[in-house]
């Protein structure tokens, strides 16, 4: 009985001790939160690039061409332009009449306006006669036409007069096929002799009348003299994206080319011309191309006639020096304008040519714009800015590295946006330099890379503005070596080393 | 307009984090217990669990089913580590948690299900037999993981640290036998131990050294060499795949699995009591020497290779039009990639040792001193401690204990045993103010149990 008793006094403060440890243990579940202030230090951004590298990425309709003569990045652009075809500049050939007055005549051939006529090779074509018999009897004919052959041998036309039992018989003749037949002419002319004889007497005899017309014929080739023909072919134009990115400023390339290349089957002397080449920029302005090469024009090199077939190919090339061609893309234009004219024969001389049915003039042009020269560009552009957790950074430090083996600096600003489009702070004080330009030597190619390290220090109470920030305001400023002042070169095997560290505080 | 987002959980090296919080999530449930206090109860029979040399003054002697839990942490107390805010929440302040950290900082649980314990024997010899499930538990978390994770990086600027946790979680089933026999003042005592492994998650080689460049954009630089462990009833998934949450699962145990194991082990205790004079007795053991192979459902996860993380290619920036800072995070998480491999392996027990001094100041009181060791996976933990104890009677014992441990810190426990008849009741605490107050002390420890005593021993 005394040990129940002392069992229960021994228990009563043990449950009573493990009833406030049970109690505690009920509010370990409750902890609303944990305090962090961390500070962390990462690596964001560590990066060799080649700036062939970089305007790949930057979707130009250009095409990259990594060397130059002397190595220098290019930007070329390249369309087809306006062509010209035989059949725009010359008329088919009309059906035409012609008599045989007697049993060797001549005959005019006219029918190709604008050429003296020496050489016609048929592509297709047909002949009618037409002939009246005055005898009462049959009679054979074969007219021949010396100068119109086909494998050497000349056009021969037999046929049979069969008298109808009256005083005059008609006979007609009809689709006689020449395809392949060539016409060789002689001041225009060709001969014509038909040959009648009566069936039964045998006797040579002249018919009362002999007549023909040539029907639908079409040529394959053509020779003769070209009168002067002036023509104009339509206008075009070149779209370039290079100068898109919203730059102002100054520029200044040095060695800018645009090629105009013509693809010409005509076997006639023709002199091409800029009849008007513009260059126009984003903002609507334009200038106009000048020089000794719009004036005079170029002639093109055609084929000669033993090269009938064949295509020779002729480049108008625009440069600094016959063209004001640097002045023209200082606007960094958007787009070229350009109308083109040429002059068959321009000379007038007499000297034979020939064309074909698939003669024609293609012409492609191409603008050729090397990355050397000199700039000095700005540029502002906006972004929208989320940064996710404002509420938890409470300090930043960025430690950006440049290497710059490129002849290009850059300084930057950005400004902070606020709902209002108010700027609510600023980034740096001033337009801080980030990239500094490679030096170069008297070629323009640059010596050595540049580096350069750049602290950027944002401390807590500009960080609470930063977060009142709704976009920001990027201000980028891109000069070549000596802030613009000299002509550098571009290569693509230039390369730009960036790399950007960060030390941010955190709470939360 | 392009739109950059910035994303702050960057700042989260997700697969160590996700990894670490199971652990501790682990540890909501019940190392090796101490029992410093019943090392000291020489009337009880449990005392035999700590040296098989120890015989009590009964022949014959059954326990019934008990249970001894402790949990501890070095020094972390619920307490120190959260404070209430003007809101009145309660809020963790992670400096004030990394400040009281140490450099490695051990979390560890113990639960041991007694089922039987039996023993018997004559005045010169005893043989004991017995059966109980265990459960150890600990995590090893550097001071440097939590710095990194919770206060960054900056702090280790040109630095190189090693913030890889260490664990192992061991729960296995042991059957036991033993004999201990008197020369006179001398006791020797043998126990061999049947273990049968139930489940094991645990870390091999833990090496996750992290260096943050100072000179240039604090580029890291990681090299790992990483192991973590599984087997039986335990199975981890998404650590091989980055694009997985990782999750651990246990399968279910039934009855033969929970009496023998599937995973088999040994082990030795060895054990010996002198006794100096009629007052004065001196104990030594050294137990839980073996290992148990893991062959059942084992699997081992191992990441290891240098990585040096540079920063994002600009170029990749510039063809995405919405920029994202979290594409770091994924980066760093690709980095410590697990490849899984199916292999055995095995895990040793953790070794203890008592060593203690008894003297019996009169017919009533006795005291003493103990020397307590701990090692496990190349760790040692010491505990230094001095009791008193004093028999009210034949039949109620009451003691005190004060200790200074390595992992433990200073403690204050106490113990009693009733006698009443064959029933022997008893309870202990290696520190009192944890059980009472476990919110504000990092370590709280408690067995209870019952044994049926019979005949008297012979002195």
């Amino acid at each position: 009985m005394r040990t129940l008793i002392v069992l229960r006094l021994l228990c009563l403060p043990v449950i009573a001790l493990f009833i406030q440890s049970c109690t505690q243990l009920d509010s370990v579940g409750s902890i609303d939160d944990i305090e962090i202030e961390a500070t962390y230090a990462l690596p964001l951004i560590n990066s060799t690039t080649s700036i062939h590298d970089l305007l790949e990425t930057s979707r130009t309709d250009a095409t990259l061409l990594t060397t130059t003569d002397d190595g220098t990045l290019a930007f070329q652009y390249d369309a087809s332009g306006p062509e010209v075809a035989a059949a725009d500049l010359f008329s088919d050939i009309p059906d035409f009449p012609f008599v045989i007055p007697a049993e060797r005549s001549t005959i005019t051939v006219d029918i190709f306006p604008g050429v003296r006529l020496e050489i016609l090779r048929l592509n297709e074509g047909t002949m009618d006669f037409e002939m009246y018999s005055q005898f009462l009897e049959d009679v054979d004919v074969e007219i021949v036409f010396y100068q119109l052959t086909k494998n050497d041998q000349p056009l021969r036309v037999n046929t049979r007069i069969v008298y109808n039992g009256g005083t005059r018989t008609e006979h007609r003749v009809s689709g006689i096929d020449i395809t392949g037949y060539s016409l060789a002419l002689i001041d225009q002319e060709m001969s014509v002799e038909y040959i009648a004889t009566t069936v039964i007497t045998g006797q040579r005899v002249t018919l009362e009348g002999v007549g023909g017309e040539g029907r639908n014929w079409t040529y394959d080739y053509v020779q003769g003299g070209f009168d002067r023909n002036e023509f104009e072919m339509e206008s075009d134009t070149l779209t370039l994206d290079l100068f898109d990115l919203g730059f102002e400023g100054s520029l200044r390339l040095a060695d800018p080319k645009l090629d105009l290349v013509f693809e010409n089957s005509f076997g006639v002397s023709i002199q091409a011309r800029i009849k008007h080449l513009e260059m126009v920029n984003a903002e609507g302005e334009s200038v106009v191309l000048s020089g000794a090469i719009v004036e005079n024009g170029f002639l093109l090199d055609s084929p000669a006639l033993n090269e009938a077939g064949q295509s020779k190919t002729s480049t108008l090339s625009l440069n600094k020096d016959n063209s004001n061609l640097v002045d023209l893309l200082a606007i960094k234009p958007q787009k070229i304008i350009y109308q083109l004219s040429s002059t068959i024969n321009p000379t007038n001389r007499d000297q034979s040519g020939f064309i074909t049915s698939a003669s024609k003039i293609n012409t492609d042009i191409h603008a050729l714009i090397p990355a050397h020269g000199s700039f000095e560009l700005r540029t502002q552009q906006e972004t929208a800015v989320d940064f996710g957790q404002p509420e938890a950074l409470v300090a930043a430090e960025f430690n950006l590295i440049t290497t710059n083996e490129m002849p290009v600096g850059a300084t930057l600003q950005f400004y902070f946006v606020d709902e209002n489009n108010t700027i609510i702070d600023s980034l740096f004080t001033t337009q801080e330099l980030i990239l500094e330009a490679a030096p170069v030597a008297a070629d323009g190619f640059p010596t050595a890379p540049t580096p350069l390290t750049t602290k950027i220090n944002i401390p807590s109470d500009r960080i609470n503005i930063l977060n009142r920030s709704e976009k920001m305001l990027m201000s980028l400023y891109l000069a070549t070596t000596d802030d613009g002042q000299t002509p550098v070169k571009i290569t693509s095997e230039q390369k730009l080393g960036v790399k950007l560290g960060a030390i941010l505080s955190i709470e939360e | 307009m392009n739109t950059i987002q910035y994303n702050y959980s960057i700042l989260f090296f997700s697969k160590i984090t996700t990894l670490l919080f199971i652990l501790l999530a682990c540890f909501a449930t019940p190392i090796s217990a101490q029992d410093l206090g019943l090392s000291m109860m020489t009337n009880l029979h449990q005392t035999n669990t700590l040296n098989p040399a120890t015989m009590t003054d009964r022949k014959f002697i059954f326990s019934f089913p008990g249970v001894t839990g402790s949990v501890g942490s070095s020094d972390l107390t619920y307490n120190k580590l959260t404070t209430t805010n003007e809101a009145g929440e309660t809020i963790i302040k992670a400096n004030d948690l990394v400040a009281s950290l140490r450099p490695q900082n051990t979390i560890w649980s113990n639960t041991s299900l007694e089922i039987f314990h039996l023993s018997f024997g004559s005045n010169r010899w005893q043989i004991s037999m017995g059966h109980a499930i265990k459960m150890n538990n600990n995590v090893t978390i550097p001071k440097t993981l939590a710095q990194l994770v919770l206060q960054g990086n900056e702090q280790f600027l040109g630095e190189t640290v090693n913030i890889a946790p260490q664990f192992n979680m061991t729960s296995y089933s042991e059957w036991s036998i033993g004999t201990a026999i008197n020369y006179g003042r001398l006791t020797l005592g043998l126990r061999a131990k049947l273990l049968g492994g139930l489940s094991n998650f645990s870390s091999g080689n833990a090496v996750a050294n992290i260096h943050t460049n100072d000179q240039s954009i604090y580029e890291l630089t990681l090299a790992s060499d990483y192991t973590i462990r599984s087997a039986g009833l335990i199975e981890i998934t998404g650590l091989e795949d980055e694009n997985e949450e990782i999750e651990l699962t246990t399968g279910e145990i039934d009855l033969f699995n929970a009496l023998f194991g599937e995973n088999k082990g040994f082990a030795f205790d060895l054990g010996a009591t002198f006794k100096v004079s009629d007052k004065l007795t001196v104990t030594g053991s050294i137990i839980d020497l073996g290992k148990i192979t893991w062959s059942k459902n084992a699997n081992t996860y191992t990441s290891k290779g240098d990585y040096e993380y540079k920063g994002l290619d600009v170029l990749d920036l510039l063809k995405d039009e919405d920029t994202n800072l979290s594409q770091i995070a994924d980066t760093l998480t690709d980095i410590f990639k697990f490849n899984k491999k199916q292999d055995n392996y095995s895990t040793g027990l953790t070794v203890r040792s008592y060593w203690t001094a008894n003297y019996q100041l009169s017919e009533k009181f006795t005291v003493g001193g103990l020397i307590h060791t701990r090692h496990h996976q190349g760790t040692f933990d010491p505990t230094f401690a001095v009791n008193g104890a004093m028999n009210m009677g034949r039949w109620w014992t009451l003691g005190a204990i004060v200790s200074q441990g390595k992992s433990t810190g200073f403690s204050v426990g106490v113990n009693t045993a009733l006698r009443l008849g064959p029933v022997q009741l008893f309870f202990a605490t290696d520190n009192l103010p944890g059980l009472i107050k476990p919110l504000d002390h990092g370590y709280a420890h408690g067995r209870v149990g019952m044994n049926l005593a019979f005949g008297k021993r012979e002195a």
